[in-house]
């Protein structure tokens, strides 16, 4: 009278068996704080001026970060070896990486990412980048002993157009409403009044450069391209850094342009060395500071530091 | 009644030979349908659920041409008739559109020494987050040259986290691509799909094995190929310096990649829309839609609910064939318990004439049936679970 009573114990067994097959999904690889809605985004800029952008919009809705350390240029910089997976590992965990230009940002090439979280700010204006067409720019350079670096394909100095900054802000906050739908309204009022801003930084370059659009000028380094188109300059480029002196070659290579581009002024990323700014003076070329803001000001924020230098420019065109 | 059962046992086993034909012919007749029933089962759940993927109707982008292959390429990574490469320009024109975050698919073919074929599935870390694949062992993609195995992949080709794997550049596409080594980062745990049996890599590190971008190692490099002047801590880089066969940290700022970068190319891109109107929208773009351009755009279930649509026309055919069976059956059944009632007519008039009741002598012919049916049951349902194991294993091997 046993076996039936085994049978009936396999038939249940197998029934078991069959149910167990269903199977059931496996976790997720991580919940984030974007995907629970608490706490404050981990956002992750390219440089300082989409930290500042996105500063502006999330408020206090995140923390941002950019990864070069203070004063040296995000586009430059890139982590040491020792350093490059735990760098990885700590940019992977950003709710949202802000990228400048396709190239900007070399270490990018370096890691893997989840596109999800990238926000190519520049994505929607790709026919208004500017390439870098000469060799000399667009090739690998080193300044005096500093390492062999270059600046990619493209010209990545977009916030220096006010209007493209906005185009990059908005490009953030549509990337922030995605990742908060319920904070979207707060991040709408922030995107505006951080558009006045950019706005009236736009109109106050638009004044002071109209009808100076045929005034040669001369650039220290090749970074003020989109600032040039926006706003029509006569600008020619050499490339020189402001805490080194150039070579004789340089200065040469300086006065052969002159010939053709009979500048006097010279737009700066920042403060020349005493010497070379004596030297310029000597030559008949005012200097002028025009900090493209790569990282944070001393003093002040990225406006603050446009603002500074519209003053600056306002200052040089104004002297005889 | 357990008497009776014990006499409805006896009798079934004192007639051995019939029971068992009795007991085959109650299996199969079992067994067909219910193996076919988990075979289409399977087949649907395999192509359905892998096409289910992100919160608003998913699209996958490719080159033109059979819409089944491309779903099956992009899904389950089985290979494309005649490449179907298209350029990653398609990449930035979805970013730049804003409506679904693209998640891109380069995928090479990698056979291993036994000759069993390996998907080398080249994407980014999206693809992990949407499949919800868990690594195992090790850790996720970090950097360029890493890669993850499946569970499968990993047991077949015997390596674990901190080894390294030698794609053979013969079995890729492109003969100019380098026998570059890939870090073993981690291992995934099983999920009983295709991604079981593929080597993930980022979709950077699949253009450099595809021989679009290589790196130098300063280590290795021979004095003598320094430009004359060039200072002696300066590594000049030109075709005389050897390329680096294993991506390190060290040599990392070396790599990179020739050519347009827009012209990289793509087999695949899973389009994840942000809502159900963007997907609309997506599904609405002319570039997708014009018959003479080079790509196309797919609703993945759509495709797959075709392939399982042509699975359940061959099953009706299967099901027809399974009735006139399952009547064939009954009748033969109905034969043989006729028969045996007549041969155990004195069998019987003895029980009555000992004081057995009618409703006994029922209850015992009825056991016997129910338990040849139950054993049967038993014994179809645990055959037709071997064959759907067997079928798992057909069906991965066929890359569903």
């Amino acid at each position: 009278m046993k076996r039936p009573r085994l049978e009936l114990l396999t038939f249940a067994a197998l029934a078991a068996l069959l149910l167990a097959m269903a199977g059931c999904p496996a976790p997720p690889i991580r919940p984030t704080p974007a995907a629970s809605g608490t706490g404050p985004l981990r956002i992750l800029a390219a440089n300082h001026p989409l930290q500042y952008f996105a500063g502006r919009i999330a408020g206090t809705a995140a923390v941002v970060t950019q990864p070069a350390p203070a004063g040296e240029d995000p586009a430059d910089w890139h982590p040491l070896p020792a350093q490059i997976r735990t760098f990885i590992h700590e940019c992977q965990k950003a709710d949202l990486m802000l990228l400048n230009t396709p190239g900007y940002s070399r270490w990018l090439d370096w890691g893997s990412w989840a596109e999800a979280r990238m926000v190519h700010t520049t994505g929607t204006f790709t026919d208004h980048l500017l390439r870098l067409e000469e060799p000399s720019q667009a090739g690998t350079h080193r300044h005096g002993n500093g390492t062999a670096h270059g600046h990619g394909e493209w010209a990545g100095t977009v916030w220096l157009d006010p209007q493209l900054a906005l185009r990059q802000a908005q490009a953030t906050a549509a990337a922030l409403a995605r990742l908060r739908p319920t904070q979207a309204a707060e991040f709408d009022a922030n995107l505006r009044g951080l558009e006045n801003d950019l706005q009236a930084l736009h109109r106050d370059w638009t004044q002071l450069l109209q009808g100076h659009e045929e005034l040669p000028l001369l650039a220290s380094h090749p970074v003020y391209q989109y600032f040039q188109k926006r706003y029509r300059l006569n600008l020619r480029s050499v490339h020189w850094e402001p805490d080194q002196m150039p070579d004789e070659a340089q200065w040469a290579e300086l006065e052969a342009l002159r010939q053709k581009h009979p500048a006097r002024l010279m737009l700066w990323e920042g403060t020349p060395l005493p010497a070379v700014g004596e030297r310029l003076r000597e030559m008949g070329i005012a200097v002028v500071v025009v900090s493209p803001g790569f990282a944070a000001p001393q003093k002040g924020d990225h406006l603050d530091l446009m603002r500074r230098n519209v003053a600056a420019m306002r200052a040089a065109l104004s002297e005889p | 009644m357990r008497h009776r059962l014990f006499l409805a046992w006896l009798h079934l086993r004192h007639h051995r030979v019939r029971s068992a034909i009795l007991l085959a012919c109650l299996t199969l007749s079992f067994c067909l349908p219910l193996a076919s029933h988990w075979l289409v089962r399977e087949f649907d759940h395999r192509l359905s659920g892998r096409a289910q993927i992100g919160r608003a109707t998913p699209l996958i982008v490719g080159a033109r041409g059979s819409r089944f292959d491309l779903v099956l390429h992009a899904l389950h990574f089985r290979p494309l008739a005649g490449g179907g490469v298209f350029d990653a320009s398609e990449l930035a024109r979805l970013r730049a559109a804003q409506t679904a975050t693209p998640v891109p698919l380069c995928l090479l073919d990698f056979k291993s020494r036994r000759g069993r074929a390996f998907p080398i599935v080249g994407t980014t870390l999206d693809y992990f987050e949407l499949r919800r694949l868990v690594v195992a062992s090790g850790e996720g993609l970090t950097m360029l040259g890493d890669c993850v195995l499946g569970a499968g992949a990993a047991d077949a080709l015997g390596v674990a986290p901190g080894g390294t794997l030698t794609p053979d550049p013969r079995s890729l596409s492109d003969l100019s691509s380098l026998p570059l080594k890939l870090s073993v980062a981690g291992v995934l745990a099983p999920t009983r799909t295709a991604d079981d049996d593929a080597i993930f890599v980022d979709i950077k590190t699949a253009w450099v094995l595809a021989g679009l971008g290589h790196g130098h190692d300063p280590a290795t490099a021979d004095p003598a190929v320094r430009l004359p002047g060039a200072p002696t801590n300066q590594v000049v880089f030109n075709d005389a310096l050897p390329v680096a066969g294993l991506i390190q940290p060290e040599n990392l700022a070396s790599f990179h990649f020739h050519g347009d970068l827009s012209r990289r190319p793509l087999t695949a891109i899973l389009a994840l829309p942000h809502s159900e109107r963007d997907s609309v929208l997506l599904q609405g773009d002319r570039a997708y839609l014009s018959g003479a351009g080079p790509l196309q755009a797919l609703v993945p279930a759509q495709v797959a609910g075709q392939m399982v649509e042509m699975a359940l026309r061959v099953k009706r055919y299967v099901d027809a064939h399974d009735v006139v069976v399952a009547v064939g059956t009954v009748l033969f059944l109905s034969l043989m318990v006729l028969l045996s009632l007549r041969l155990r007519r004195e069998e019987m008039e003895t029980l009555f004439a000992l004081g057995c009741s009618r409703g006994t002598m029922f209850a015992l012919q009825a056991l016997e049936l129910l338990m040849l049916l139950a054993a049967s049951a038993a014994l179809a349902a645990a055959l037709a679970w071997a064959f759907a194991a067997q079928a798992d294993r057909w069906m991965r091997g066929a890359g569903l």
